[in-house]
């Protein structure tokens, strides 16, 4: 009879449990929920579009300071959904991880390489026991050359896909659920579709309309390849145009 | 104040140097000494707060410092041994069994089906490529890949396990090309990659890859197909599947395999395979086949083409 699950340490860190599980991937996944913040992208015609929950939990709390969308350059932008330590890290090494890209190579990083590169660092830290797996969710966006706006989602199990549009958070699934239909014949949505399908889904999974201090909103666009936070006042602009929809 | 400065290597980075006086080698020593992985940390944190403010101080710098200096992950893959877990993590049970290599096998034995069969002009492999939603973009996913313009390989298992074993594969492959000046024989790169996934069933730190390979080629001694398991133990084969529905697939293998196969009959027989245990509606874009023949170019067929084999099949 063997031993049984490597003296209890497969909790612990990352080696196989008897059924062929990685708990520590999966506690991983747990502790980006635990964030309890919900994040959606789409992508549309000739654009991409991130959208999250801007929770201050404290009002002595400077707002600016509290976000989940980071430029990486100036062409890519990282939603990191999860705990908000390990994603200041992995922006972090990700903007060094870039930077170096484009001096060695003399272009910029495309968006489908930085996802690559993340997705394999998050796989180091599932191989190898001296590191814990980060409880991040990245989505990473930009306009590629070749291909047109890609939207790229890399989870701390390594994976990495492409999307046409994604959720990562604590309403996940209830979010997924919801863009699948309304991508399921394969729309091609123009920017300010996009801009307002992402926020309508968070609206609608989370059950409560936003005033825009309390999301934030990061879009590429074809025309203007440049990783852009919109303001309030553009936010509200899109608000109202859904409201005005309904 | 009369410091000693130890070379310690902290978890995952560069050394740290810390540096104490001499009355606090001791709280050094001890940290040193202590091998339970779980208790590194706290060790670090309790003799911190015993040392005076200024070596406080310098240790912030040091930490600092390193902090700032994130090596690539290409590095991490080299200094295995070199961490806190000097010791292996898949250690023999009293029966002699490696657990984590069963479980990594469990592993591989929930990935979805791929199968691979060797004709008599050319192998062809091909895996379900089911997505976790429709809302992914299937062309961002290629599960096929190519290691050398003649050898391609398919997996079973954890996704992000193959991409470290693809690379690594690509990069023996080219150094061979350059040492030798002639491309790699399948059996040769085969035997390297399996070296590797051996390496982190016994290096300190680690755990085994969870993924069993389908390395297929064509060089001068023929077509190829042979089987990498997360050991490290490798076959050849003339048709062989792996992931869920194995026992099926090979069944159904077993029956319709002889040995003059042509590959237009292989790639029929796959497909047949795959559509056994296949839930949902069969279609180009949710499998994938990679075929190789006497042309030596290994290359995956687009979802257009498979769709014709599909047809040709029903």
């Amino acid at each position: 009879m063997s031993r049984g699950s490597g003296g209890g340490y497969d909790r612990h860190i990352t080696i196989f449990s008897p059924e062929g599980r990685l708990f520590q991937v999966e506690y991983a996944f747990k502790a980006v929920k635990a964030a309890g913040v919900t994040s959606i992208g789409v992508r549309g015609k000739d654009s991409v579009c991130v959208v999250t929950q801007k929770k201050v939990p404290d009002k002595l709390l400077d707002p600016t300071s509290v976000t989940h969308l980071f430029p990486v350059t100036k062409f890519l932008g990282l939603l990191a959904t999860g705990t908000t330590a390990d994603a200041r890290t992995l922006v972090q090494q990700a903007r060094n991880e870039a930077a170096e890209f484009r001096f060695k190579y003399g272009y910029e990083m495309p968006v489908d390489v930085l996802a690559r590169w993340i997705a394999d660092k998050s796989q180091v830290y599932t191989q190898h026991a001296y590191m814990r797996p980060l409880g991040v969710v990245a989505m990473v966006l930009g306009i590629d050359d070749e291909n047109g706006p890609r939207l790229f989602k890399c989870d701390p199990a390594g994976h990495f896909f492409g999307h046409k549009a994604t959720s990562a958070g604590l309403k996940e699934q209830e979010a997924i659920n919801f863009l699948e239909k309304k991508m399921k014949n394969d729309p091609e949505f123009s920017y300010d579709e996009t801009v307002q399908t992402a926020i309508s889904a968070l609206q609608s999974v989370l059950q409560e309309d936003f005033k825009a201090s309390e999301i934030e909103v990061g879009v590429v666009r074809k025309e203007n390849p440049v990783f852009h936070v919109l303001s309030t006042e553009e936010i509200d602009e899109h608000l109202t145009a859904i409201s005005e929809r309904d | 104040m009369k410091c000693n400065l130890l070379i310690l290597r902290g978890p995952g980075l560069l050394p740290l140097g810390l540096s104490f006086p001499p009355s606090q080698q001791g709280i050094a020593y001890s940290l040193h000494k202590s091998s339970s992985p779980l208790n590194i940390h706290s060790h670090f944190f309790t003799s911190s707060s015993l040392i005076s403010s200024r070596s406080k101080v310098f240790c912030h710098i040091c930490l600092a410092v390193i902090s700032d200096s994130f090596r690539s992950c290409a590095d991490f893959l080299y200094d295995m041994g070199d961490s806190q877990y000097s010791f292996s993590l898949t250690t023999f049970s009293p029966s002699g069994k490696l657990v984590q290599i069963e479980h990594a096998l469990t592993a591989v034995g929930s990935g979805q089906t791929s199968l691979g069969i060797k004709a008599s002009n050319g192998v062809v492999i091909a895996t379900e490529k089911k997505l976790p939603s429709i809302l992914v973009d299937e062309t961002s996913v290629q599960k096929i890949q190519i290691l050398t313009p003649n050898i391609g390989v398919v997996y079973s298992g954890m996704g992000p396990d193959s991409r470290v074993l693809v690379r690594k594969s690509r990069k023996q492959a080219e150094q061979y090309q350059l040492l030798y000046k002639e491309p790699i024989p399948v059996t040769q790169l085969v035997r390297e990659t399996a070296a590797v996934m051996q390496e982190f069933t016994q290096s300190g730190g680690v755990r085994p890859f969870g993924v069993s390979l389908l390395v297929v080629g064509y060089d001068d001694k023929g077509p190829q197909l042979y089987q990498v398991d997360p050991s490290g133990s490798y076959f050849s084969w003339k048709a062989s599947a792996m992931g869920k529905n194995v026992s099926n697939a090979k069944t159904f293998l077993e029956k319709r395999y002889t040995d003059d196969m042509e590959l237009e009959d292989a790639i029929h027989t796959a497909i047949l395979t795959l559509k056994e245990g296949f839930e949902g509606q069969i279609s180009g874009k949710n499998i994938e086949i990679g075929v190789i023949e006497a042309d030596r170019t290994f290359r995956v067929l687009t979802a257009a083409q498979i769709e014709d084999y599909l047809q040709e099949v029903e």
